[in-house]
């Protein structure tokens, strides 16, 4: 009797702790998405990316996301993000399949994981726009910007949407490098 | 423009030359490029300042001084010209504003509601500095890093390199050096090539060690009577400017005015110079730029100090604060006064003003 009364304490700190693990893990407000004021945005820009573009893009990224800036905020932008211009500005690339993991549509591609946190965001904040959008744009973060890339409305032969445009715009906070946690 | 800008100052304040360095070498000799830079101010609310034997100096003269730093920098006279103004860090002191800071992990309605206040009570400077006609390029310093948690302040940043097309100077807080004294683990080296350093991000492991060690050196701390500099430190003789010299040829004579340099001055007065220099050496490196002079704030002692051994020359401007106190040498007659100086970057000339009320 002790005995099954231990064990079902047991089972209930285990319940509980279980609970307590599907609530930190599976019910957290989901992320969005939020287009900030026009100083720290850019676009939407039409893709694929001409040299104009691609000029716009890094200055508004040596600026660190601030159109008005007088200064080089971010020196490491250039070299950053010189390969994902790159493939922003070949038509060919432009397809959902190289944005979204095969079989995962919240996980980044292999293709720009190297630039991007794993997880896609679809949700959007907009106040540009006049009503909520019916296509939300895939959206994925580099930490210090959201890249907010834009579906076509119909799919592709292959099944796919292509990427038509793009907007970058600054995070509502940012993730700086020291004293960072706590 | 130097000119320009004393011609304005002289209307609200008295203004001494503390230091002066022109110089070819400072890779900076834009005509029509005027910087001012502002350091650490410390701001907090009402109520804290009461706890504390010292506040923000001169706090009636900071606001006229950066109303007519705005004027020039409107002027249509000048609408052809470029005038930035820079804040250098510890802009506001959330060290000091809430007590409980060094034990919080996470950021609370509470904490972000002690920032409101300090932006509520001081809002007659503060709106002056965030005037958008000023446009001022607002640094982080470590008692106000945190505030880039929040929407308002996503505009602050760690560093700043001008120009933009040929970038030769570089400005940040400084406070990244005062953890380098205490010495030295691996992870420190770490963060001095991957935190400092422009091309890779420091992971979170480390952060979290640097967050450690800023605690360890200063929790406990309670900042009652100073927050770096125990006793004033003592500078040299300072020059009173006045109007009728503007009208002047060449009336500052020395072209070299209290100038700290390497292998000759010692001690305090070259704090920070070495570590510059290398910093600047690692981007120079990395990026192909030409970064030769640094502007910083953080230790509350103005100076300009340069090292141009090896044929390598750098030179750093420290542009004080408007906090705690200095000695200084006016005439014959040895002065403490309140700290207020501004920092200035024209044309290959960079100084460094001691400002003090009119009355």
């Amino acid at each position: 009797m002790v005995k099954n009364q231990k064990l079902s304490r047991i089972q209930l700190v285990f319940f509980l702790l279980f609970i307590t693990f599907i609530y930190s893990n599976c019910c957290k407000q989901p992320a969005v998405v939020v287009v900030r004021e026009s100083d720290f945005r850019l676009g939407p820009i039409s893709l694929p990316l001409d040299d104009n573009e691609k000029k716009d893009i890094f200055t508004f990224l040596l600026k660190g996301g601030d159109q008005e800036q007088e200064n080089i905020v971010d020196p490491k932008a250039k070299k950053m993000y010189k390969d994902l211009l790159k493939l922003l500005s070949q038509k060919e690339f432009l397809t959902s399949k190289n944005f979204i993991k095969e079989g995962k549509i919240d996980r980044v591609s292999t293709k720009l994981s190297q630039w991007f946190k794993k997880r896609i965001v679809y949700p959007i904040i907009d106040a540009t726009q006049k009503r909520p959008p019916i296509r939300n744009p895939i959206s994925m973060t580099d930490g210090t910007y959201w890249w907010v890339f834009y579906r076509s409305k119909e799919k592709d032969d292959e099944g796919h949407f292509v990427i038509i445009k793009l907007l970058i715009t600054l995070r509502i906070t940012k993730e700086l490098e020291h004293f960072k946690k706590y | 423009m130097h000119d320009k800008l004393l011609k304005r100052l002289l209307e609200v304040s008295h203004v001494y030359l503390l230091a002066r360095l022109k110089d070819e070498r400072i890779g900076y000799g834009y005509t029509d490029d005027l910087r001012i830079f502002i350091p650490d101010l410390h701001l907090i609310s009402s109520d804290r300042d009461e706890v504390y034997n010292y506040t923000t100096n001169y706090q009636d003269l900071l606001k006229e001084v950066m109303q007519k730093i705005k004027d020039l920098k409107i002027d249509p006279d000048n609408s052809d010209k470029k005038i930035a103004v820079y804040q250098l860090g510890d802009f506001l002191d959330l060290w000091r504003q809430t007590p409980y800071y060094w034990s919080i992990t996470e950021f609370t309605r509470r904490w972000e509601a002690n920032v409101q206040k300090i932006l509520d009570d001081k809002s007659s400077i503060i709106d002056l500095f965030r005037d958008p006609a000023l446009k001022t390029n607002f640094l982080l310093g470590n008692h106000d890093f945190d505030l880039h948690n929040l929407a308002s302040f996503v505009d602050w940043n760690l560093k700043y390199y001008f120009p933009i097309d040929e970038p030769s100077v570089f400005t940040f807080h400084g406070d990244i050096f005062s953890v380098f004294e205490r010495k030295v683990p691996d992870w420190l080296q770490y963060l001095a090539v991957y935190v400092m350093g422009p091309l890779k991000k420091a992971s979170k492991k480390y952060l979290g060690e640097l967050r450690k060690e800023t605690i360890r050196i200063y929790k406990g701390r309670k900042f009652t009577n100073y927050i770096q500099q125990k006793t004033p430190p003592a500078l040299d003789h300072i020059l009173e400017i006045q109007e009728e010299h503007l009208a002047m040829d060449h009336y500052l004579q020395e072209e070299n005015f209290n100038v700290k340099k390497a292998g000759i001055s010692e001690g305090e007065s070259l704090r920070y110079l070495k570590e510059s220099k290398e910093l600047a050496s690692m981007i120079n490196e990395d990026l192909e730029w030409n970064l030769r002079t640094s502007v910083i704030a953080h230790t509350h002692y103005p100076r300009i100090a340069i090292d141009d051994r090896a044929d390598h020359f750098f030179s750093l401007m420290d542009c004080g604060a408007w906090i705690n106190k200095c000695r200084v040498i006016i005439g014959d007659e040895e002065k403490v006064v309140g700290n207020a100086q501004i920092g200035v970057l024209h044309n290959n000339d960079a100084r460094v003003y001691q400002l003090l009320p009119k009355s």
